[in-house]
């Protein structure tokens, strides 16, 4: 009975384990399937969305350089007036054959040509610088303290003269100055107007929507200086070189206006009239940041299905599959165990067996018994059939007391009985004297049980038994030298158990 | 029975559960986007600033403005800025059109242009719940108060002052002068060289030469009604006085004045008031030049000082503004606030706000040079007159030096010119 349960048990246990390996095997595929079909949808969509706020930077972009055309422009317009007459644009302070009177005059004229123009922006610096470096209007120290060591601001600023029919051009970084950008015109051939406006004006100019408010924009001049940027902190720096490196070689193919989706970020750049250019960036991360909450939200979503579906799978196995585990166990119950004595049949207890002895190491110890009544063919012929079987019955009942659930129990022919017990707690010298204490038992067992038998038919048991060694693991092999050792002991006169010995073994 | 129940209630529990955590996963997805839905933009209230100054002072009231939109981000602030020179003709133009900006920096002259009433600025003392007056004396109130009504508040109080570049009077053996003789002594010796004593604006020049005329005259030259009171023939002796200032190396020509000559040495001093001392003591003393401070010249036996004090500049809200409450928050801001305070320093003088000279003061504020002029200024103010606005009316000084000049440059002689000044001057005043 007892091996019969330990064959259960182990069976059922192997049943169960598989049940939960496909549970565990579907909740990894539910998950795996939910979040890959969303990352697929959401990849889909993350890209759209690029697309779509590159769209949106490069509209906001455009917007940007129209406005920084029409600032500039404005900035370009005002000083122009200074030539709605001679007096103001021709008046050369360096020309000799004009007398102090004369000079004072002129420029008094010119000063207040100066003052009314100068009013309409909020300019820094509006004034004249002659080519000795005499100034009219408004010069402020700001621009005076930039050039020391007698430094001609005229020669400085002449040289920024680029445009060759307006005579004019734009500039920045004036010895290393980043607060303020400079708009210089030529007013005759020894006169400049020099303009400037704080950079921080153009925060003003640089208004774009609010949903963009992660967008940093950016004024860069030809050599790739900050002029302005919405983060303040960059404002007269190199252009970082990860945005550089994205737009070069927009720039360099000349092209007006370029849009440039990289991993890290979406950029627009558009030129303005005077070399210099607006750029607008985007960190991808900002852009996809809905996608990357939607992303973990899908996790969380599908590893919740799936922990429903292990609890629900689960249910399903208390409530549907056990009564089916008793259903197959009876049937599994029925091919393994003899119907008669309740120990296993020949072939269940062979793979059994077998089984065991695979998951044993080499050095582990197993005892293998076989037990056969001697003279039963008397009990059938004298006592009837019936009582043949009561008596094979018992003995499996008896077997079954006897031994633990470690040992296996087979009934392997009519009235022949095999047993098979793993040891691996005791030691090899101890092995034998526990065998031969357990063989006296059930000789004792078996003497006090069939007592009337015995009496009247002569029955007892003969026993053959074989310590495995740790060089041999063959069922087949165990059998013949316990078959062996129990014919030692019928030749000895029945009744007795005999260990397969040396001498056996080489016989065998 | 009873297992089955508990296991029945222990699996609706378990849906129950799951069904509350898929709500609350999906609650909070919705929540995001629902609140990016519903961020719709907020009008903020526009206030206009204006104010006029160098460098300096544009950047840091910039700074401040920045700093104030931050702490109040329903507000938003323009401004406007400009030089001095020519600011006083861009505000007539903003008071005219009445787009003059919400809180302005004006001339204490404009007072009396804009507001002899009183109406032509708010009433400051209707925003008391929002500006900290307290910080003010009734004597620092009454500058900025027209007919009973608080149109401004001065930020600091200022006079002349005069800077020499004292290495360059050593140099020539020189002392600092008291006297105007002192100065026509010190002009022979730099006028050898080519130099001169003094050098000075347009606007400072004429407030020099009243000074001259006031001691001389021992009367106003502009009484307190603001009108004339000069003949020509004293204006003919003052326009004499004047070129022969420039002739024999007192005076630098207004038109050939260029603060790189005071800083350089062809010119020994100049006049200015305190509140530019950083730009014409400080500059020069860091370049590791010894500056002297002296007091202004007198004439001996003369009664009357000529020299006047007055509220440096003041603040004040446009009568029409909107947002009155907004731009007086503004206003109190840039007098009383410790950061603007900090950032300001005594760049348009020594403060009046008492919360503003505490701060000062725990940053050192008595080891300035401004501070040391103030000092001084505070021991000979009974000598100080209050100013009379047209003592800086732009369109008078134009017309006088125009005029001047062309005695200067012989073009005509000294009466003649003083004709034209006489006649142009009351001409002035009559179109106010």
């Amino acid at each position: 009975m007892a091996g019969r349960r330990r064959g259960f048990e182990r069976s059922d246990k192997r049943f169960r384990l598989f049940q939960y390996e496909i549970l565990i095997v579907f909740a990894i595929l539910i998950v795996v399937v939910t979040v890959f079909i969303d990352f697929a949808i959401l990849k889909r969509t993350g890209r759209a969305m690029k697309e779509k706020v590159s769209d949106l930077i490069a509209a906001n972009s455009r917007q940007l350089e129209l406005n920084i055309n029409s600032y500039l422009e404005r900035m370009e317009t005002v000083p122009t007036l200074l030539f709605s007459d001679e007096t103001y644009y021709l008046y050369d302070e360096t020309d000799e054959r004009m007398d102090e009177y004369d000079k004072v005059k002129n420029e008094e004229t010119i000063s207040n040509r100066i003052v009314d123009i100068g009013l309409m922006e909020n300019y820094v610096d509006f004034g004249i610088v002659y080519s000795d470096d005499h100034k009219l209007g408004w010069i402020s120290h700001g621009t005076q303290d930039l050039f020391v060591n007698d430094e001609s601001m005229y020669d400085a600023f002449s040289a920024y003269i680029v445009n060759s029919k307006k005579e004019d051009g734009w500039c920045y970084g004036i010895n290393d100055n980043s607060d303020r950008i400079y708009y210089i015109k030529r007013l005759n051939p020894n006169a400049i107007l020099v303009s400037s406006i704080y950079t921080i004006e153009l925060s003003s100019v640089f208004v774009y929507p609010e949903q963009l408010d992660e967008m940093t924009v950016r004024l860069i001049n030809e050599d790739n200086e900050i002029i302005f940027s919405s983060d303040s902190s960059e404002i007269g720096n190199i252009l970082p070189d990860d945005i550089y490196n994205s737009i070069k070689d927009g720039v360099a193919e000349g092209n007006m206006s370029s849009g440039i989706i990289t991993d890290d970020y979406l950029i627009n750049t558009n030129s303005c009239y005077n070399g210099w250019r607006v750029v607008c960036s985007v960190p991808t991360k900002i852009i996809l940041e809905e996608n990357e909450s939607l992303k973990s939200f899908t996790i969380g979503v599908s590893s919740i299905m799936a922990l429903l579906f292990l609890l629900v799978g689960q249910l399903v196995i208390m409530r549907i599959a056990k009564p089916m585990d008793g259903m197959v166990s009876s049937l599994q119950n029925k091919a393994e165990i003899d119907r008669l004595s309740g120990v296993m049949n020949k072939v269940a207890f062979q793979e059994m067996v077998e089984s065991e002895l695979k998951k044993e190491t080499p050095d582990e110890f197993g005892v293998f018994i076989m037990i056969d009544m001697d003279n039963f063919k008397q009990i059938n012929d004298r006592l009837g059939h019936m009582y043949g079987d009561q008596v094979i019955i018992r003995m499996g009942k008896l077997l079954r007391k006897l031994h633990n659930n470690q040992t296996i129990i087979g009934r392997i022919g009519g009235d022949e009985f095999a047993l098979y017990t793993g040891c691996n707690d005791i030691s090899k010298e101890e092995i034998e004297s526990v065998v031969t204490e357990e063989m006296e038992q059930v000789m004792s067992a078996f003497a006090e049980e069939y007592e009337y038998e015995r009496e009247q038919c002569d029955l007892s048991i003969s026993a053959g038994v074989y310590i495995k060694e740790t060089e041999d693991s063959d069922f087949e092999d165990f059998y013949k030298k316990a078959d062996k050792a129990l014919y030692t002991s019928k030749k000895n006169g029945k009744a007795c158990y005999t260990f397969f010995g040396k001498e056996d073994k080489d016989e065998a | 029975m009873k297992r089955s129940v508990i296991r029945i209630l222990l699996i609706v529990s378990i849906f129950v559960l799951m069904g509350v955590l898929i709500y609350r996963l999906l609650d909070i997805n919705m929540k995001i986007t629902d609140d990016k839905a519903n961020s719709v933009r907020k009008e903020k209230t526009l206030i206009r600033l204006s104010w006029w100054g160098n460098d300096d002072r544009h950047k840091y009231t910039m700074e401040g403005v920045d700093y104030f939109q931050s702490q109040n981000p329903d507000i938003n602030v323009a401004y406007k800025y400009g030089v001095w020179n020519g600011y006083e003709k861009r505000t007539k133009v903003w008071m005219e059109s009445h787009n003059e900006a919400d809180v302005m920096q004006i001339n204490y002259a404009w007072l009396n242009e804009y507001s002899e009433d009183g109406e032509g600025f708010y009433d400051l003392n209707e925003l008391a719940d929002y500006i900290d007056l307290d910080n003010f004396t009734e004597e620092e109130k009454a500058y900025g108060t027209k007919n009973g009504k608080l149109n401004a508040l001065p930020i600091a109080m200022n006079t002349h002052v005069f800077y020499y570049n004292q290495d360059l009077l050593d140099e020539y053996g020189l002392s600092l002068p008291e006297t105007w003789d002192d100065l026509f002594a010190m002009g022979k010796v730099l006028g050898k060289d080519d130099k001169y004593v003094l050098g000075m604006n347009k606007k400072q020049m004429f407030v020099l030469l009243v000074a001259y005329y006031e001691q001389k005259y021992n009367k106003q030259m502009f009484d307190e009604d603001g009108k004339f009171a000069a003949t020509k023939d004293e204006l003919k002796e003052l326009i004499e006085f004047y070129k022969s200032m420039i002739d024999e190396h007192v005076l630098c020509p207004i038109d050939l004045f260029d603060k790189n000559k005071y800083m350089s040495g062809e010119i020994a001093g100049t006049m200015c008031w305190i509140s530019d001392t950083n730009v014409y003591c400080d500059a020069l003393a860091d370049t590791g030049v010894n500056v002297s401070r002296c007091k202004y010249p007198i004439l001996p036996g003369a009664k009357r000082s000529g020299w006047y004090i007055k509220p440096a500049t003041m603040w004040a809200i446009s009568a029409g503004t909107e947002h009155p409450e907004e731009a007086a928050m503004l206003l109190n801001y840039l007098l009383n606030d410790e950061h603007m305070v900090t950032l300001q320093q005594t760049e348009k003088g020594v403060p009046v706000s008492k919360a503003a000279i505490a701060v000062l003061n725990e940053e050192g504020l008595s080891e300035t040079n401004e501070y040391k002029a103030i000092q001084d200024m505070n021991e000979y103010q009974d000598e100080l007159h209050l100013i009379v606005p047209n003592i800086e009316n732009e369109s008078l000084i134009h017309h006088f030096k125009s005029e001047a000049d062309e005695f200067i440059f012989d073009k005509v002689s000294s009466e003649e010119a003083a004709d034209s000044i006489y006649n142009g001057v009351r001409e002035v005043l009559s179109e106010q």
